[in-house]
């Protein structure tokens, strides 16, 4: 895999682990990879991978079991929290973008009913 | 953590003219850390040193808490960026020409990876290519069970197939009890494998720092970085 | 030591197998030749030019055996300081010393089995062009001489011959280091023999010399201590003292004590220098 953004590796994945998670992907309960399993898969230093689930946990997306490795918090409402977020993150990256080349929210708003209705 | 690796002021003069000026860093154990620098930076003189084939000129390098000597050659698995193997070997007499020097040579290990890295151990030394001989040299260094592993260039010249190879055998291979250091110019490559890197320039340490803060600090890859520094 | 001394007999064995193979057909073809001078059969001039000629390439050969095994030992040890597999030898968690003294173990051993394989080939050669009376010929010289004689000879040739092979292998080492320690270029290539040189001088010049001031000989055969006047009483011929190894009026030998204590200081500090040098002062 390549990290093309100029984002610290563990933030990119997190990210990748988080998408995982939102799109279903990874459910509540599933075992997260291995850290040397997803070390070797991205040819990222372990180290690396570590402290991305380590910071995961903090968030509390996952918990990790002495012995047994990584796992999806079984908690829905985390995961409901996380998909509001990365939706309000999307959405405001992409505000900002449409304001920074001179679109007003009236804009923005029709630009968007405009493609929905189109399909 | 404690520092496996202390240099201070260390400096090596060839002819009057300074591969190493002055350079001092510390590297804590069971770190994995990238020496860059474009060819003639000083890397492979700084990792020479360490290795104990080369002497410095001036300054003091510890190694475990150790001049460089027997005792630090005992403890460290070198990879130099050429075949040091002797030529009338076959890859079996490799192995066992590292199980009779070298009390933490894992035969076994050894052989998965040779089998890893498809490499049958009938094959005559002076018959592998380029590739085929990076492969089984850092087979070899890697099935040491080393307090520091010292690779120098481990990926220069090699298609991307036995790098990737290389690569997987690395980071499998990693412990946190154990100390990697690694020289390249092929940052791209290999950046997302380190925790600390060195810049070196002109035989002078430019940048050290933690890889994951420089990219946060600096909002940019190492790779980029790299460019930034030494780019035209 | 003894591990690294196997990989290193392992490295050489077959170029040494080489070796004692030209040795013996030059060998072969010697005996031939004095079998054949001795008994005359063959009278055409012609027969006797081709034969002269064969018996100088081949006393040629045996010298140039000497030689190239003595070229082949400096060569692997400058490949090992010039080349990449000195990348392996000298991160081997060995000292100095234990590389060197397996490399001169090795040496001395190669010779050693040169040596005896030649002198074994031949007494066997000489057996079976001239038979019995040859043995004959061993055995009437060996009672000529009687038993104590005969191994106190050779004991003490085999002490000189091996002291003086040590020697040689220390110093070859302790030059091509010194040429290696001193200027980095391989290109000045000639360096180590220049230093070999005037060290071999050197020290045979030493050793001669303290043998002429303190010309005292040792008897193997009863362990006693003669002075060169004891051995030869009744000549004023002083020609010989400063031999490190001399032979009496019945072929009885005896080494200088002197000269050959200060052969073996010279080995041991030799040898101190060069492990010393590998191990602390060599840039690869």
């Amino acid at each position: 895999m390549l990290f093309n953004e100029n984002l610290p590796i563990y933030i990119q994945i997190m990210n990748l682990i988080k998408k995982q998670i939102v799109k279903g992907e990874l459910r509540g309960g599933d075992k997260l990879p291995s850290v040397r399993d997803l070390s070797t898969e991205l040819k990222v230093n372990p180290n690396t991978i570590q402290r991305s689930y380590h910071e995961l946990e903090r968030e509390g997306l996952v918990y990790t079991q002495r012995g047994m490795g990584t796992f999806v918090t079984e908690d829905e409402e985390i995961i409901k929290d996380l998909k509001q977020k990365m939706a309000s993150n999307l959405v405001n990256s992409f505000i900002a973008d449409m304001k920074s080349l001179g679109f007003s929210l009236e804009d923005i708003l029709s630009i968007i009913n405009k493609k929905i209705k189109e399909g | 953590m404690a520092n496996i690796i202390e240099i201070k002021g260390l400096t090596k003069t060839y002819h009057n003219k300074k591969a190493l000026n002055n350079v001092t860093l510390t590297i804590e154990k069971g770190k994995v850390v990238g020496i860059l620098g474009p060819n003639g930076s000083g890397k492979t003189t700084l990792i020479k040193i360490l290795a104990g084939i080369l002497r410095p000129t001036g300054g003091e390098v510890f190694i475990d808490g150790n001049r460089p000597g027997v005792t630090t050659k005992s403890i460290i698995s070198y990879l130099p960026d050429r075949n040091f193997l002797y030529d009338w070997m076959n890859i079996q007499d490799a192995i066992n020409f590292f199980k009779d020097f070298y009390a933490d040579f894992d035969e076994n290990r050894a052989y998965e990876l040779l089998d890893f890295m498809k490499l049958d151990k009938n094959m005559k030394v002076d018959s592998l290519s380029k590739g085929m001989m990076e492969k089984l040299n850092l087979s070899l260094v890697l099935s040491r069970n080393a307090k520091v592993y010292i690779l120098d260039e481990p990926i220069a010249g090699v298609d991307p197939v036995a790098r990737d190879q290389i690569l997987d055998a690395i980071i499998n291979n990693y412990n946190e009890e154990s100390t990697m250091i690694i020289t390249t110019h092929l940052v791209r490559d290999m950046e997302n494998i380190f925790d600390e890197v060195i810049f070196l320039k002109e035989g002078e340490v430019y940048l050290l720092g933690n890889a994951e803060a420089l990219r946060e600090e600096r909002n940019m890859k190492i790779d980029d970085l790299y460019k930034e520094i030494f780019g035209a | 030591m003894r591990k690294y001394m196997k990989y290193e007999i392992r490295g050489s064995y077959r170029f040494i197998l080489g070796i004692i193979a030209v040795l013996l057909i030059a060998s072969t073809i010697i005996q031939y030749n004095i079998y054949k001078a001795s008994y005359n059969v063959s009278t055409s001039y012609e027969a006797t030019g081709i034969r002269a000629f064969t018996l100088f390439i081949s006393i040629l050969a045996i010298f140039g055996a000497f030689l190239s095994t003595f070229l082949y030992i400096v060569g692997l040890f400058r490949k090992e300081l010039y080349e990449s597999r000195g990348y392996l030898t000298f991160t081997l968690p060995l000292t100095g010393h234990k590389i060197l003294g397996a490399k001169i173990l090795v040496g001395v051993i190669w010779y050693a089995i040169i040596t005896l394989s030649i002198v074994l080939y031949n007494l066997f050669l000489a057996t079976v062009f001239h038979g019995s009376t040859w043995i004959q010929a061993i055995k009437r010289l060996i009672s000529f001489l009687g038993p104590g004689t005969t191994t106190s000879i050779i004991i003490s040739s085999l002490i000189i011959s091996l002291q003086s092979t040590f020697l040689s292998l220390v110093l070859v080492y302790l030059s091509i280091v010194l040429s290696k320690v001193s200027i980095k270029n391989k290109k000045i290539g000639g360096l180590w023999f220049v230093i070999f040189l005037v060290l071999s001088g050197l020290t045979s010049y030493l050793i001669i010399k303290i043998s002429q001031i303190f010309p005292y000989y040792l008897d193997i055969s009863n362990l006693k201590i003669l002075h060169y006047y004891d051995v030869f009483p009744l000549t004023s011929i002083t020609g010989d003292i400063g031999r490190i190894f001399i032979y009496g009026s019945n072929l009885d030998g005896y080494i200088n004590i002197f000269g050959s204590l200060l052969e073996l200081l010279f080995i041991v500090l030799g040898f101190l220098a060069t492990g010393y040098l590998i191990e602390k002062k060599i840039d690869l």
